[in-house]
């Protein structure tokens, strides 16, 4: 991503050098969300298999791999939303356990949904406000309410007048079309202060412009955080990614930098190679 | 950008809902100097108390998308507490408030803390079963709450020395409590607690994404419903000297959904005009025929054809529409 500190980048570029394949490669020193061993069941279908995966301060990580590879499944553990069955998951050295997702939001873990998930109710500013209302301490308050909105309408709308819907504040978000409401979710996230960002299929159903637009928000706000982007759309996660991670059947089969897993042998027989039989 | 209702209707939209609130306040102010007979005045205090009690309703309807059947236990429950109460510590006035906000925050927060983690069905369910263990309550312990016979003869209200047991003054004493309870609600709807609630309604799964503790919002919104139904309660035994099993029954609280249909879900004081419709029929109607409820049905499928969103919304459309914001 264009937006990246330099210093993230020569980070991100070294396991390039020498190019890894296996799994331990995964774990990076200094990581922000370091992953360990995970696994998750539901039943007798084996979903996530000892997946372990660092994500480091600034950089983008791309997660990629066929439909029930089990990317969703883990952001959702990620987030709290399910737990794992083993393994564990560490934000900033701290293992997260049983937190659930509002206290994992509030340490900076964010992420969006493959659906849009919106206010359709009400205003943009208010969707935004919402988010940034979580932050604070006012978030619950009764009296005093008026002040509490006012701040929080302030910060929204300055994030809301870096973007595409910028001096839309006041526009119903059930009125939008389908990418502005991408749009929205995405500012909500944002609103977060995240500091590590998860995003579930962002451009899914987007026009290329609009998803240029998405994408653009969110380099945007980069500088101070890590990205972890599942797409299908393989021309965005190659370009916008620093590394990349393939799961498939659960298993973590490669993680490394974009040209690499190009040409991972691994990678062209379980997703890449099938993806292009299909656009072909 | 897709065309959007511009921000302007909304907000004359919402200022309408206020213009006519205040002059539902101002007709119910006036009542008593329109028609001052004690029939009338009781009946409009009965109509304060119970539309109140939807209003409280519409908080979790309308502001946060929780059906409870079991919302008559809550607002039942207080008038108990407050009858049973009056028989041994007098009925004055703040004493039997006190009593019923208690009673109604007691049950609503057992029904927020037992349905926590429900929604739709289930928490359809799950309030129904709360509200019929209190009506069982009620209808079993014959000896504190009169069993099927209910209690009467307990004191009659007061406020120290001042009687407050003449029509005018318990419709007084009604208006004022719905004026309070809707004050309340509304700040409660327009605070950052009750947009967290909208957004639980909306987006429970985002809510939690966010930070926001959902259970927390659920809780706090069933304790503040149950406060105001519960005052409404506690005044609702003076009215006629009399409460019954029957206000506790599942059927009551199915009677305080039709209302808040009706009147408008979302609306406060579509709440009073909801439990002024169906109180009205159930009044007039039934002096002609058993069948009255008959007369609600065709009403309530009336509303929901013709104004999906009910009496108060209809109203403010029609207001937004001719200009007269």
């Amino acid at each position: 991503m264009s937006a990246l500190p330099s210093s993230a980048r020569t980070t991100a570029s070294v396991p390039s050098a020498a190019p890894k394949t296996s799994v331990p490669s995964s774990l990076q020193p200094h990581a922000l969300l370091r992953i360990t061993d995970v696994a998750k069941s539901f039943g007798a279908s084996r979903v996530l298999e000892s997946v372990s995966l660092d994500v480091r301060a600034g950089e983008t990580l791309g997660l990629i791999g066929p439909n029930g590879a089990g990317k969703t499944t883990l952001f959702n553990i990620v987030t709290g939303f399910l737990r794992a069955d083993t393994g564990t998951v560490l934000f900033e050295g701290r293992e997260l356990g049983a937190m659930p997702p509002p206290a994992r939001a509030r340490l900076g873990l964010v992420r969006t949904f493959q659906k849009s998930l919106v206010f359709p109710t009400q205003s943009i500013r208010r969707n935004v406000a919402m988010a940034v209302r979580a932050q604070g301490s006012g978030a619950y308050r009764w009296w005093g309410g008026r002040a509490a909105h006012a701040q929080a309408d302030a910060a929204a709308q300055a994030l809301i007048d870096g973007c595409a819907l910028a001096g839309c504040g006041d526009e119903l978000v059930a009125d939008l079309s389908y990418g502005e409401q991408r749009i929205v979710d995405m500012l909500i996230a944002l609103a977060q202060s995240p500091r590590v960002l998860l995003l579930d299929e962002p451009t899914a159903g987007l026009s290329t412009e609009e998803a240029a637009q998405l994408l653009a928000l969110v380099r945007q706000h980069h500088a101070q955080t890590a990205v972890v982007l599942i797409a299908h759309d393989i021309d965005v996660v190659f370009r916008e990614c620093d590394r990349i991670a393939v799961l498939d059947l659960g298993q973590l089969i490669a993680v490394d930098t974009p040209e690499v897993i190009r040409q991972h042998p691994g990678v062209r027989a379980a997703y890449l190679g099938a993806l292009a039989e299909v656009q072909a | 950008m897709s065309t959007g209702l511009p921000a302007a209707p909304l907000l004359a939209k919402r200022r309408l809902g206020d213009k006519i609130a205040l002059a539902l306040v101002l007709v119910l102010a006036l009542a008593p100097l329109i028609s001052g007979d004690g029939f009338s005045l009781r009946f409009g205090a009965e109509i304060l108390l119970i539309g109140t009690a939807v209003m409280s309703l519409n908080l979790l309807i309308g502001g946060g998308g929780l059906v409870s059947l079991g919302h008559a236990a809550v607002f039942g429950a207080a008038g108990y507490s407050a009858a049973v109460a009056a028989g041994s510590l007098g009925a004055q006035l703040p004493l039997m408030l006190l009593i019923g906000i208690a009673a109604g925050m007691l049950i609503a927060g057992i029904m927020g803390l037992v349905t926590l983690r429900s929604s739709g069905l289930f928490f359809l369910v799950l309030t129904l079963v709360v509200g019929q263990m209190v009506w069982e309550l009620a209808f079993r312990w014959r000896e504190v709450t009169g069993g099927a016979d209910g209690l009467r003869g307990f004191p009659k209200l007061a406020l120290g020395s001042l009687r407050l047991d003449t029509p005018l003054a318990l419709y007084l004493v009604a208006a004022g409590i719905a004026l309070i309870g809707w004050m309340v609600t509304r700040s409660f709807q327009q605070a950052p607690i009750g947009q967290a609630l909208a957004g639980v309604r909306d987006q429970p799964i985002r809510m939690g994404a966010l930070g926001y503790q959902v259970g927390r919002i659920r809780v706090t919104a069933f304790l503040v419903a149950g406060a105001v139904a519960g005052a409404a309660g506690a005044i609702y035994p003076f009215v006629n000297q009399y409460i019954g099993p029957n206000s506790v029954h599942w059927s009551m609280s199915a009677a305080l959904i039709i209302m808040a249909v009706i009147g408008g879900v979302g609306s406060l004081y579509g709440g009073y005009l909801g439990a002024l419709v169906y109180l009205f029929v159930q009044t007039e109607v039934s002096s002609y025929t058993d069948r009255w409820q008959l007369v609600i049905g065709l009403i309530f499928v009336a509303t929901v054809i013709l104004m999906p969103n009910g009496i108060a919304h209809w109203l403010g459309q029609r207001g937004v529409r001719g200009g007269r914001v």
